[in-house]
C-alpha cells in the first residue's frame, strides 16, 4: 500500500519551487494550478507544469496536479496539456458531489485512450471543501475506481460555511469525522487539510496528532519544513511497535491453547486488538523501522 | 443526416409468458423468441420479482462512442419487486434474434432502481405479455458512432 | 504560429525568466541573463528550438533570464507566443 502521509503543495507557476521537488522528502507532491495561480497566469502555469513533468522523468515520489475546478474554463485545458506529461494523478478541487468525480473519471478515460495507456492509469484525489461536499462525501468517495484517497480542504470549507479557521480546529471536527467515515467505508486513504501557519510547528504537531487519532492517513502541506513533523506523528513510536509485537506473540500463544482471546499485562487481546497491532507493524515495516514476518496466518490464524 | 427513421408494421401474435423461479430472464426470452421464430417483438408488460440483477448506467460527462469505461455496472442481490421491463427483440446482422431490455425494480423501502438490463433471475414469479410485430427491414447491430447496439431501419 | 502583437510572460523570480515578444520583419533574439557568459548560447539554442517547434520564423524576442532551466525557457516562450497570437 502506497504511503501518502505528506502531500506537499508546490505552486505551478514558480520554476524555483518546481525544481526543488526532487529534493523534498514528502511522500507526494501536488503541483497547484488552482489557488496558487492568479487568473491571468493560468495558461503560463499549465505550460510550465507540463514541461516540468516531462523534464522530471525519474521520479522519486508521487506527482499529482491540482487542476482548476471542472466548472471553470481552465480545467479542460489543464487536463489536455498536463496528462500527456504523465502525472500520477489529479487532485480535484470542489468535489461537491459524485457526478463531478464521474465527469473527471470520463475525461481521464478519454485521455488514456488517446495516449494508449491502460484505463485507470491516472488516479484521483477528490477534495471535500464545502458544506455540500461534506454532505455528499459518502457517495463521492465511491464515485470512481480511480480514487486512492479523499482529501479534506478546510480553507474553502470554512469559507463556504462562513466561519473562521482556528488553530485548534473545533469548527472542523464534525466535517473531518464524516470525511474519514466516507473514506474508510469506501476503502480509500484520507488526507487532512493544510496548516497555514508555517512557523507554528507545535500547533501543526497537535493538529496532526488529532487527525491521526480520528483516522486520517496523511496531511496536505504548504511548506517543506512541515514534512518532518507530519512524518514523525505518523511514524509508530518504539513503544507502540514493541507492544504490537507482544500482541502478536500473545495471540499465537492463545491460539495454541485453542482460544481467540488472552490477557496481556491485564489487558484483553482479541481479534480487533490484533488487527490494530498488525496495522502498526505494517506501518513500522513501511518506515523500515523493523523486520517482521507479518502474514495473514499470523494475523488471523489458520482456518 | 436523417433525424428520424420509421417503418409501419402489422400486429403479429400475442404471447402470455410465465417464467419459473431461478430462471435467467433475458436468456429465457431470447430462447423463446428463437423457438417461435418471431420477426420482431416488444414488451407489453412484465411483473413479478427478481434477484441477482445486473444492470448498467452511463457515467456523467460521457461522450459518444460509449465504451466500457464510460459505463457503470451494478449487481444487486435483491430480491426486488419487478416493476417492469421495457425493450424489444429484433434480428441482428446475421439474422439471429437478440434482446435489448431495460429494467425497473424496487427495494422494500420503495426506492426504485433501474438501468440497462444485463441479466436477472426470477425470484418468486415472472409474468410477461409479449407482442410480435410483422415487419421486415428492421435489425439491431452495434452503431459505430454511438458504440451501442441499436435498431437500424433500412431505406424503403 | 505568428507573433501578431506585443505580449509577455514569465516572472523576475530566480530560476525564471521574463519574455517579451513583438512582431518584426526578421527574427531577433536579445538575451540578458545573470549567467549570460556561461550559458547564452544554450539559452539561444533552446529559444530557437522552441520557436521552430511553434513554427515562428520572425519576431523580436527579448529575454531577461535569472538562471532558468530549459524546460522553463521553453514554457515561457510558448506562453508569450500563444498570448501574442491569441484572437
Amino acid at each position: 500500500m502506497k504511503l501518502r502521509r505528506s502531500l506537499l503543495y508546490v505552486p505551478g507557476n514558480m520554476p524555483g519551487m518546481l525544481q526543488n521537488i526532487p529534493v523534498f522528502e514528502a511522500d507526494g507532491v501536488m503541483i497547484d494550478l488552482e489557488d496558487a495561480v492568479p487568473l491571468q497566469e493560468k495558461d503560463a502555469a499549465r505550460l510550465l507544469t507540463r514541461n516540468f513533468l516531462r523534464f522530471f522523468q525519474n521520479r522519486n515520489k508521487e506527482m499529482f496536479v491540482r487542476i482548476n475546478p471542472l466548472d471553470t474554463p481552465y480545467a479542460a485545458s489543464d487536463l489536455q496539456e498536463i496528462l500527456p506529461a504523465l502525472p500520477d494523478g489529479i487532485r480535484l478541487p470542489k468535489a461537491d458531489n459524485p457526478e463531478i468525480v464521474e465527469r473527471l473519471d470520463t475525461l481521464l478515460t478519454e485521455q488514456e485512450e488517446k495516449l494508449h495507456l491502460e484505463i485507470g492509469y491516472f488516479k484521483i484525489i477528490p477534495s471535500i471543501e464545502s458544506a455540500q461536499g461534506v454532505l455528499n462525501c459518502v457517495e463521492t468517495a465511491k464515485a470512481s475506481s480511480r480514487i486512492v484517497a479523499l482529501a479534506f480542504g478546510a480553507e474553502d470549507y470554512t469559507a463556504s460555511m462562513e466561519i473562521d479557521r482556528t488553530k485548534t480546529g473545533e469548527e472542523l471536527f464534525s466535517a473531518r469525522t464524516r470525511v474519514v467515515w466516507a473514506a474508510k467505508a469506501a476503502g480509500v486513504q484520507v488526507i487532512d487539510t493544510i496548516f497555514s501557519d508555517v512557523n507554528d510547528m507545535e500547533a501543526l504537531r497537535a493538529e496532526t496528532v488529532l487527525v491521526k487519532r480520528l483516522g486520517f492517513t496523511g496531511k496536505s502541506l504548504v511548506n517543506p519544513r512541515q514534512i518532518e513533523v507530519v512524518h514523525d506523528v505518523f511514524r509508530p513510536t518504539p513503544e507502540e511497535i514493541e507492544n504490537a509485537v507482544e500482541v502478536m506473540e500473545a495471540i499465537k500463544r492463545a491460539r495454541e491453547m485453542g482460544t481467540g482471546v488472552i490477557s496481556l499485562r491485564g489487558k484483553m487481546v482479541d481479534a480487533p486488538v490484533v488487527t490494530r497491532a498488525a496495522r502498526t507493524l505494517r506501518s513500522a515495516i513501511a518506515f523500515g523501522m523493523i523486520e517482521y514476518a507479518l502474514s495473514d496466518e499470523v494475523i488471523h490464524g489458520e482456518k | 443526416m436523417e433525424k428520424l427513421w420509421s417503418r409501419e408494421c402489422q400486429a403479429g401474435r400475442r404471447f402470455i409468458i410465465k417464467i419459473e423461479p431461478g430462471t435467467k430472464i433475458v436468456q429465457a426470452l431470447v430462447d423463446f423468441a428463437r423457438a417461435e421464430n418471431l420477426h420482431f417483438a416488444s414488451m407489453v408488460s412484465a411483473i413479478g420479482s427478481v434477484r441477482d440483477v445486473q444492470f448498467s448506467g452511463i457515467q456523467a460527462g460521457a461522450q459518444l462512442p460509449m465504451t466500457g469505461p464510460r459505463i457503470k455496472t451494478h449487481r444487486l442481490e435483491g430480491p426486488l419487486e419487478l416493476l417492469g421491463l421495457e425493450g424489444n427483440i429484433a434480428p441482428n446482422a446475421e439474422k439471429q434474434l437478440g434482446g435489448q431490455f431495460y429494467i425497473l425494480g424496487s427495494k422494500s423501502s420503495g426506492e426504485v432502481v433501474g438501468g440497462r438490463l444485463i441479466e436477472a433471475e426470477v425470484f418468486a414469479t415472472c409474468e410477461i405479455v409479449l407482442a410480435e410485430y410483422l415487419v421486415d427491414g428492421i435489425g439491431r447491430h452495434c452503431s459505430a458512432t454511438s458504440g451501442v447496439d441499436t435498431l437500424f431501419i433500412e431505406e424503403k | 504560429m505568428k507573433i501578431q502583437r506585443k505580449a509577455s510572460s514569465g516572472t523576475m523570480q530566480s530560476s525564471d525568466l521574463m519574455v517579451v515578444v513583438e512582431p518584426s520583419e526578421t527574427l531577433q533574439i536579445e538575451i540578458e541573463s545573470t549567467v549570460k557568459k556561461q550559458f547564452e548560447h544554450l539559452i539561444r539554442a533552446q529559444i530557437t528550438t522552441t520557436l521552430e517547434h511553434l513554427g515562428v520564423q520572425t519576431g523580436r524576442i527579448q529575454i531577461s533570464d535569472r538562471g532558468a532551466l530549459d524546460y522553463a525557457i521553453a514554457a515561457r516562450i510558448e506562453t508569450a507566443i500563444k498570448r501574442s497570437s491569441e484572437e
